[in-house]
């Protein structure tokens, strides 16, 4: 806990870094209230003090600079949807509602339990899930972890307590699997990062039960530059869920995230995320893992929010016999923009992926799939399957598949099979004549469309999920 | 049913054509109930490398459109092939295939697939394929077992590897 002078030495300290700024505004949507607020922009002297109010070593302070100017030297992506509507100049890049991460439920500052109890977070944990890590803002403030974990040495922190606890994991592996120079949102995220999860998993230790973060942006024109590494060491087992609900703002809202994954030999880890930002958020995501000697990996990907998003999940199959599976499922409505796929590099010996894409299109909605295959000379006998199937429910909607396939490898054996179709109407009719009104048989013929993806999901984002497809269909 | 299109190109026409960086061929169907087909066989050698692309529009409903690519590669060859399918607002109920299908044989052979699409008709359908391997090892057995050498039998593989979409033609069926 915090003594009474640091509290206020931390306040006077923000007071100081307030005044530093003349420009400086509030712009909150709820009554939260940051403690700390950076004003709008993005310059050096802005990531240096993001680094100085975190207390982070030098070589943290010198990665973020070095990040930034990368940042500014790169160009915007030259492929996928415009991104012209994002305004850098115009984004909160460091906001914090706390000043500590906290453990106990009863701490936590009533404002912000609202939030959370109507997004069911003591409910999970009651539900015993293992450990409970929301986001509120920029950073973890409600954490815990039950106690059979820690005791079998499991880490699952927030990134910024990872890098301060355990500080030589921490440097030998950030910033392995996505390098800062990677493209130009992995450089703003590494220049701007806070909040975000630090799990690492000992040795041939199986976490039996989902750990899970829960995101949420709550400040207006507020950028969520979350990071988060797992370290899966050898042996182990992890399955590691990620929500995002969000409040609808009349701002656009950026958020841009890195993940990096470390699954080490014989290990497993699964990534499922279902992501439901409001529709005026940018998502642009890089995600990453590196797999391992006989190690598993599997990106269970669900975007259903968020105004336009870029995210293609990469596994690297390093280590001989590793496998990797992408599943994905999109939803675009309106004038929404899902250019979502996948990534696998096979590189080790007898490597296998698989890849089954889905997504569904309504309105000016546009889902897209756009994915990478490759094989390099080093792979032998890899083998791939992928799917990509699509689904349009409107005349003024849009579906591209675009799949690269680069082979180097001569023993692979890959198969790749792309289709797009629309609502049969005879399966329409034969759903009608049994009774269904049209609404609720196009909705049946979507959520058996979305089946295969959604019932790989642990029970509660299942349902939720097939709601919100229900919802999203009428 | 108005002017069909088809196109058969044999490997002797795809090494004049598209060895080196070739011009895309693009095709446009602007005319209602038009089936256009494009056949293509590539027999890659030594250092030969191949690099093409095909877009179709469609513009006009009930149009069809269908893509067969098939490359057997030897030696340290490689094929760069880039196939777009494209149905637009306007062309209702049409309809899409396309296909890569490649056979690597040698070590250094090489292949490099984008097969596209973009759909921006509800009524449209699409597909397309993309599969790359290598000589089945069951068969290349069994055609061994019947007497005929190893060259002998991956030669015959290959010769109908390649042959394997010609009889899908509708164009040639009437």
């Amino acid at each position: 806990m915090h003594s009474k002078s640091s509290r206020k030495e931390e306040k006077s300290q923000a007071q100081k870094i307030n005044t530093l700024f003349t420009n400086y505004k509030y712009g909150f949507h709820t009554d939260t209230k940051s403690k700390l607020v950076i004003p709008k922009g993005l310059n050096e002297k802005i990531v240096r003090q993001i680094s100085k109010i975190k207390e982070e070593p030098k070589w943290m302070t010198d990665y973020r600079v070095k990040a930034y100017k990368e940042f500014v030297k790169r160009p915007m992506p030259n492929f996928g949807p415009s991104l012209e509507g994002i305004n850098f100049d115009d984004i909160h890049y460091y906001i914090r509602p706390q000043d500590k991460t906290q453990n106990k439920w009863e701490d936590v500052p009533a404002e912000i339990k609202e939030t959370f109890d109507r997004l069911g977070i003591p409910e999970h944990e009651k539900r015993s899930l293992a450990g409970s890590g929301a986001q509120f803002e920029s950073e973890m403030i409600y954490h815990s972890i039950k106690e059979s974990l820690s005791k079998k040495g499991v880490i699952f922190d927030s990134i910024d307590q990872g890098l301060k606890k355990y500080p030589e994991l921490f440097k030998e592996y950030f910033g392995t699997i996505v390098p800062y120079d990677d493209n130009k949102f992995s450089a703003l995220n590494s220049a701007v990062w806070s909040g975000g999860s630090f799990i690492y998993i000992p040795k041939n230790t199986y976490v039996d039960l989902p750990l899970q973060a829960y995101f949420r942006i709550n400040t207006e024109s507020m950028g969520q530059f979350e990071r988060t590494l797992i370290i899966a060491d050898e042996g182990s087992f992890l399955h590691y869920i990620e929500g995002c609900t969000a409040p609808v703002y009349s701002k656009d809202s950026l958020h841009s995230a890195v993940v990096e994954i470390i699954v080490k030999k014989n290990a497993h880890v699964q990534y499922t995320t279902v992501q439901n930002w409001s529709l005026n958020v940018y998502n642009l995501v890089t995600k990453r893992a590196y797999a391992y000697e006989n190690a598993e990996m599997i990106w269970l990907d669900c975007n259903v929010g968020s105004k336009i998003t870029m995210k293609y999940p990469s596994i690297y199959l390093v280590g001989d016999n590793s496998k990797g599976e992408i599943k994905s499922l999109a939803m675009a409505k309106d004038n929404q923009c899902q250019d979502t796929g996948g990534k696998i590099i096979h590189m080790g010996k007898n490597t296998t992926s698989k890849i089954i894409a889905k997504s569904i299109c309504k309105d000016h909605g546009n889902a897209s799939y756009r994915g990478l295959l490759k094989a390099t000379k080093s792979a032998r006998n890899s083998f791939n399957y992928s799917k990509c199937d699509a689904l349009i429910l409107s005349p003024e909607a849009r579906s591209d598949t675009i799949p690269k396939i680069s082979i180097d490898d001569p023993t692979a054996s890959i198969a790749h099979e792309a289709s797009i179709f629309k609502i049969d109407d005879s399966q329409l009719f034969y759903l009608m004549s049994r009774g269904l009104p049209q609404d609720t048989a196009v909705s049946e013929i979507v959520n058996g469309f979305a089946n295969p993806i959604v019932s790989e999901l642990p029970m509660e984002y299942a349902i939720e999920l097939k709601r919100l497809l229900e919802i999203e269909t009428e | 049913m108005t002017k069909n299109f088809s196109l058969i190109i044999t490997p002797e026409e795809a090494k004049k054509l598209f060895l080196h960086k070739s011009e895309p061929i693009i095709v446009k169907l602007d005319k209602p109930d038009t089936l256009a087909e494009i056949l293509v066989m590539i027999k890659g050698e030594k250092d030969q490398k191949y690099d093409f692309a095909i877009t179709v529009i469609h513009s006009a409903p009930h149009t069809k459109s269908r893509i067969y690519v098939r490359s057997v590669l030897e030696g340290s060859s490689s094929v760069n092939f880039a196939g777009t399918a494209r149905i637009n607002e306007e062309a209702d109920f049409s309809d899409t295939d396309l296909s890569h299908h490649t056979l690597l044989l040698s070590e250094n052979s090489k292949t490099n697939t984008l097969p596209a699409m973009e759909i921006i008709s509800n009524t449209a359908k699409g597909n397309h394929a993309a599969t790359i391997g290598r000589i089945n090892e069951e068969i290349l057995f069994y055609i061994e077992s019947r007497g005929i050498n190893e060259l002998q039998a991956k030669k015959l593989i290959a010769k109908n590897f390649l042959k394997a979409d010609i009889s899908k033609l509708e164009t040639l069926k009437k």
